[in-house]
Formats: C-alpha cells, sequence, structure tokens
C-alpha cells in the first residue's frame, strides 16, 4: 500500500466516526425531545383534570321519616364576594343545609352546625351553648376562586 | 354544571376534621315532634357531600 491510499482510507474512517458520532448525537436529542414532551403532556393534562375544578353539585334532598316528603335539603349556589373591587373580586360556592317546614338544626354557637359527635347530646329542649334553629339555610362547605393557594378571603368566613 | 378553577380543597365548616359529620335535627309537624340525626361524608376535594347514614332517636 502506498503511503497515499493509507492516508485516503484514514481519512475516510475518520469521517464514518465523526458520521457515527453524529447519529448518536441525533438520537440523544431526539429522546430528550421525546422525553420533554412527554413530560409536559403529562403536566398539562393534570392540570385540566376535571375533578380539580371547583363544582355547583345537584342538591341533595333529605326525608329523615320516609313519609315521602322532603325534610331538609343541601343546596349549593354560586356567590360573588366582593364583585365591586377593584381586582374584579372572586367567585365561590357555597354548599347549605335548608330546614324545610318548621324543622329544625341543632347548632353550636361557638362551633356551628358541624359540631355533634355524640347523637345523646340530640335532645329536645337544649342549654347554652346550644340551640335550636329552624329559619336559617346555613352553609357547611364552601370554596372559592380567590387565589390558587386556598386561601379564604373574611367575607366567606365560616357562617355559624 | 357550573366550572371555576379555584383551590383544591373545600372548607368544611368544622372545627375538626373527622371522616363523617352528624347534624343533630328536629322534625316539626302541628301534631308531632321528632328528633332525629344525619351523618354526612363530605369530600373537601371535590364539595360532594352524600348522607352516610341517618336515623331516628
Amino acid at each position: 500500500m502506498k503511503s497515499k491510499d493509507f492516508i485516503f482510507i484514514m481519512m475516510s474512517n475518520k469521517k464514518r466516526i465523526i458520521l457515527q458520532n453524529n447519529k448518536n448525537t441525533m438520537k440523544n436529542y431526539l429522546l430528550v425531545l421525546v422525553g420533554i414532551s412527554f413530560i409536559i403532556f403529562a403536566s398539562c393534562s393534570n392540570s385540566l383534570n376535571s375533578d380539580d375544578a371547583a363544582v355547583i353539585h345537584d342538591s341533595i334532598e333529605i326525608d329523615l321519616d320516609e313519609d315521602g316528603f322532603v325534610d331538609y335539603n343541601i343546596n349549593y349556589t354560586g356567590v360573588d364576594i366582593d364583585p365591586i373591587s377593584t381586582d374584579g373580586g372572586a367567585y365561590g360556592i357555597e354548599g347549605h343545609i335548608r330546614p324545610l317546614g318548621k324543622n329544625e338544626i341543632l347548632r353550636h354557637r361557638d362551633k356551628g352546625h358541624l359540631f355533634l359527635r355524640n347523637l345523646n347530646d340530640i335532645k329536645e329542649n337544649v342549654a347554652e351553648p346550644l340551640n335550636w334553629r329552624s329559619s336559617f339555610s346555613t352553609s357547611i362547605v364552601t370554596i372559592t376562586t380567590t387565589n390558587a393557594e386556598g386561601d379564604w378571603p373574611r367575607k366567606m368566613g365560616h357562617t355559624f | 354544571m357550573q366550572k371555576a378553577i379555584g383551590p383544591e380543597k373545600w372548607d368544611i365548616h368544622s372545627d375538626s376534621n373527622h371522616s363523617t359529620y352528624f347534624l343533630g335535627l328536629k322534625l316539626v309537624n302541628d301534631s308531632d315532634l321528632q328528633l332525629a340525626w344525619v351523618e354526612l361524608d363530605i369530600n373537601n376535594r371535590t364539595g360532594i357531600i352524600t348522607i352516610a347514614d341517618k336515623g331516628i332517636l
């Protein structure tokens, strides 16, 4: 083999090695690109999950004595909080329980309606801090759009 | 159903956290009075309230 031929072969091999390296680099880039696309797709799918959105649910009817007449119902309503504020206020949803007719709900002065842990506390006549309420529709759950951190505005506070 | 983007958890108006919550109830009509209770299961992620149990005392 002449030295000229040897140099030519060496250069061809070098080119082949460079081309091979370029192929591997492209492959790695593609893999990284596919990985990033997958991560972006997965995070978008999670953020659009309908379970994360606040929803006004259907109302619930409670017929305790099963006489065919509803005794209490639980309704969800949308509420505008501070609608005249400069930033446009916020939107919230409340779930209320409402006694129908003359029916009443036991209430604790400081703890609201969801205080009860002992059914023996339910008596026809109760003393402070307990009392019976008939005419009030009371919110038992709320959610608001005020901010993503889930801080509750003062106006949305518990209505015990 | 109306949807709004908001915080992920609903606020349950109770001073303590439980798996279910009880309400004391009084059924009143012109001739009768009955004491009753209802046990509510409140999902703080969805806000859905379901009746876990109920009874007349």
